[in-house]
């Protein structure tokens, strides 16, 4: 009998641990991204490289060259489509969807996102304010709140999908000491936003008169990790669907007036790369909403007067800040909220019980891919001298999972537009805006002091 | 029979995991939770077992429960 319970017991385990591995979105962007970057190194190591695959549009100046640029390498861009289109193809109809439906959705995807990564290269792009990811915004947001976008697409536009895949790809081009050296900075950058944050729309919200549930759920939407951060506290606390549903609703809004609004504001007081890129970590509310931003702003680095830092520093400080600094923590949010909910808080009716391994449950695996890239790079590059490093490693390893990471990056950012349609957004309200807006007030000006006073020496540095 | 019964009634516990007004699907809950998809994702980690309570109309964890848990068939 007992024995009949352990083998059970065991397989719903087993079952459950396979579950986890082959029905969440982190685990196939680790599968994904740390995929390639092992078989790019793997190339590497064997005197090949994965370049030929990873293809990117070069500058262009006249639009005849950009179309001699894709014939010339359509073989490549086909190649690469039936690579894309076979990993998460595979992710997606593990996840559930069909894969009839993903593949034409897809397709749509890959050519536009094409099409925008080309105008990227364009060299008036800049001059015309035509950044590929507030290009591919806008045009997703046009469409879907316009036309409209028929429901089948879904499988297609996997926002955090490719977004996490994206993330992992990056660890390949940050090295872990890195890491180690400007982690423990942007960590504590964040944890003084993310708690003062937290406390005023907290705070705010429960002198409106707002229940305590959706309080907290507001609070870590805006202060954590944007809708990652509403959805984990909301199950948590045990809130209702539509309290849920409206943090989610805000952090959108917010964070699609974010994308466009930072690096404006920062374009303007010509902030460099890194330091800008610290700002976006801290004032974003989603990891997709601000690689945006802090892309576009890389995007301005050599091409706008006054903009100092290399390009990619912006996103490189926004993924420490964001990632590290914020996205990290959200188990333990959760985890201590559960507890202030079930020991402090009205009951509803329903017990919960906070486990400790909440923690780790929440946790956003991904994070651990980007890590991992980061490590495996950083060891194939230590067997390496600086000039050799230059020659061998940058071209045939970094950069073409640089280029991989883009086009990841591109698909998201097409495909957030895409799926936000504001007519089903849920406000709840005045209230919960207004709570909500005094965080996103305070988070923008905290934000831009630690960011540009308190740490600005870090953060310039960095982005050199 | 009575082997099953017992090892049945041993493994599933009385949460919402198990309860029939328990909807943990990734697909129901980002159909019913608009704008998830946008900048978020019913597959996440973050979301770990949670899931729709039809009866309360709440969002919370499988492991909760209540007295109107009614077993999943």
């Amino acid at each position: 009998m007992t024995e009949a319970v352990d083998i059970q017991v065991g397989a719903a385990k087993r079952e459950s641990l396979w579950t986890e591995f082959t029905r969440k979105d982190d685990w196939w962007a680790i599968w994904i991204g740390l995929g390639l970057v092992v078989v790019a190194a793997g190339l590497v190591l064997s005197g090949s490289s994965l370049k030929w695959l990873a293809v990117a549009p070069q500058k262009w100046s006249h639009w005849p060259d950009a179309v001699a640029q894709v014939r010339t390498h359509a073989a490549q861009y086909l190649a690469l489509f039936v690579l894309w289109a076979t990993l998460f193809g595979i992710g997606v109809s593990a996840l559930g969807f069909r894969l009839s439906r993903f593949l034409p959705a897809f397709a749509v995807v890959y050519v536009v996102s094409l099409g925008l990564y080309l105008l990227g290269q364009w060299d008036q792009a800049s001059h015309y304010n035509l950044e590929p990811p507030l290009v591919a915004l806008v045009l997703g947001l046009l469409i879907a709140n316009t036309v409209g976008v028929p429901k089948w697409t879904d499988a297609g536009l996997r926002v955090e999908l490719y977004i996490k895949t994206g993330i992992v790809l990056l660890g390949a081009s940050l090295p872990l000491t890195l890491i180690a050296w400007a982690g423990p900075v942007a960590i504590v950058q964040a944890a003084i936003v993310s708690l003062v944050t937290f406390g005023v729309i907290y705070f705010t919200a429960i002198r409106l008169g707002l229940d305590r549930r959706l309080a907290a759920t507001l609070g870590t939407g805006g202060a954590v990790c944007g809708v990652s951060g509403a959805i984990a506290t909301a199950g948590a606390v045990g809130a209702r669907k539509e309290q849920a549903s409206i943090a989610i609703s805000l952090v959108i809004f917010w964070a699609i007036v974010a994308i466009f609004v930072l690096p404006l504001l920062a374009r303007a007081l010509q902030l460099p790369t890194g330091v800008a890129g610290a700002w976006i970590g801290t004032s974003e509310f989603a990891d997709a909403a601000g690689l945006a931003a802090a892309q576009a702003y890389g995007g301005y680095a050599g091409h706008v007067a006054g903009i100092t830092g290399s390009p990619d520093a912006a996103v490189n400080a926004f993924t420490l800040m964001k990632v590290i600094g914020r996205d990290l923590w959200i188990g333990v949010w959760a985890f201590v909220l559960s507890i202030v909910a079930t020991t402090r808080w009205q009951t509803t009716g329903i017990q919960s019980k906070p486990n400790v391994a909440e923690i780790w449950r929440r946790f956003p695996k991904f994070v651990l891919g980007f890590l991992i890239a980061s490590a495996i790079v950083t060891v194939i590059s230590s067997g390496y001298s600086y000039a050799d490093y230059k020659k061998i490693v940058q071209p045939s390893l970094v950069a073409p999972l640089q280029a991989l990471r883009v086009w990841a990056f591109t698909f998201t950012f097409l495909a957030i537009g895409l799926t936000t349609r504001f007519r089903e957004f849920i406000t709840g309200g005045a209230k919960p805006f207004y709570a909500f807006t005094a965080g996103v007030a305070v988070n923008l000006i905290l934000g831009f002091v630690l960011s540009t006073q308190v740490f600005v020496g870090f953060w310039t540095r960095f982005g050199q | 029979m009575k082997l099953h019964a017992a090892v049945s009634a041993a493994v599933v516990e009385p949460s919402c995991g198990s309860c029939r007004y328990f909807c943990e699907s990734p697909h129901e809950i980002e159909s019913q939770m608009p704008g998830m998809r946008s900048l978020g994702s019913g597959y996440a980690a973050v979301r770990a077992a949670d899931g729709i309570c039809r009866r309360h109309d709440r969002y919370l964890g499988a492991a909760s429960s209540c007295a109107d848990y009614e077993r999943c068939l």
